[in-house]
């Protein structure tokens, strides 16, 4: 029932590397802009397959250049058998994004 | 009919029974406070357990609340905090009247803490 992990992972590296691309630098107004655009197109596709999920969708930029440490961890407290969570960590030259998508069952 | 458990259909929380982000806001601050004021240097493996811990804290703090029937999400990133740019963006396709998130953000001198707690009810 659930959509396949790589079925997620293709739509968002899709997203990415169209709204970024792997050569971009990274500028702090641009990178709030794409991220804001890649979150929106990655749900608009989610949607779009049609399955009777709600979907949450958190994406993060980081700037890479410093050697700067980043944690994360996700807790969920739900259905595991209907609900699944999804990551994927994408890298252009000067910035990393770490995308998590939920998919909850209505 | 007061409580939604009791009901065996249900499209909406009793009013008493929805998740208010506002009243969340202040347990996850304290947590934060509570976990990372005085923290003076950011090390990998201390805050891979730091991460988990506040998530595991938050999470149990949130089935005290009693909501019936909602589901949560939580998560907590730790950044060190050296003057590199981040940002984080996040976009829902749910149910706007009961579903909710909050979003709390800790910064201290040496790192950057960002929490998201989102809670989706379940018909």
């Amino acid at each position: 029932m659930a959509i396949p992990e790589e079925e997620v992972h293709m739509i968002i590296k899709q997203v990415l590397d169209e709204v970024v691309g792997p050569n971009a630098a990274y500028s702090h107004k641009d990178s709030v802009q794409w991220n804001q655009k890649a979150v929106e197109q990655i749900t608009k596709k989610l949607v779009g397959a049609g399955k009777p999920y709600k979907y949450v969708v958190t994406s993060s930029f980081l700037q890479i250049s410093s050697g700067s440490g980043l944690n994360v961890s996700t807790i969920s407290y739900w259905n595991k058998i209907t609900d699944s969570s999804y990551m994927y960590r994408w890298e252009a030259k000067a910035m990393l994004a770490i995308v998590y998508v939920f998919a909850i069952a209505i | 009919m007061d409580d939604a458990n009791d009901r065996n259909f249900v499209l909406r929380p009793t009013p008493g029974q929805k998740f208010r982000p506002k009243a969340v806001n202040g347990v996850v601050q304290e947590i934060l406070h509570e976990k990372l004021n005085g923290l003076e240097h950011y090390s990998m493996e201390e805050s891979e357990k730091l991460t988990n811990e506040i998530s595991v804290l938050i999470r149990d703090r949130l089935k005290v609340l009693q909501l019936p029937r909602y589901k949560y999400i939580v998560q907590t990133m730790i950044t060190e905090q050296i003057g590199h740019g981040a940002t984080t963006a996040l976009q829902c396709c749910w149910d706007e009247d009961c579903d909710s998130y909050v979003h709390q953000r800790f910064v201290t001198g040496s790192i950057w803490c960002e929490v998201l707690v989102f809670a989706i009810f379940h018909y």
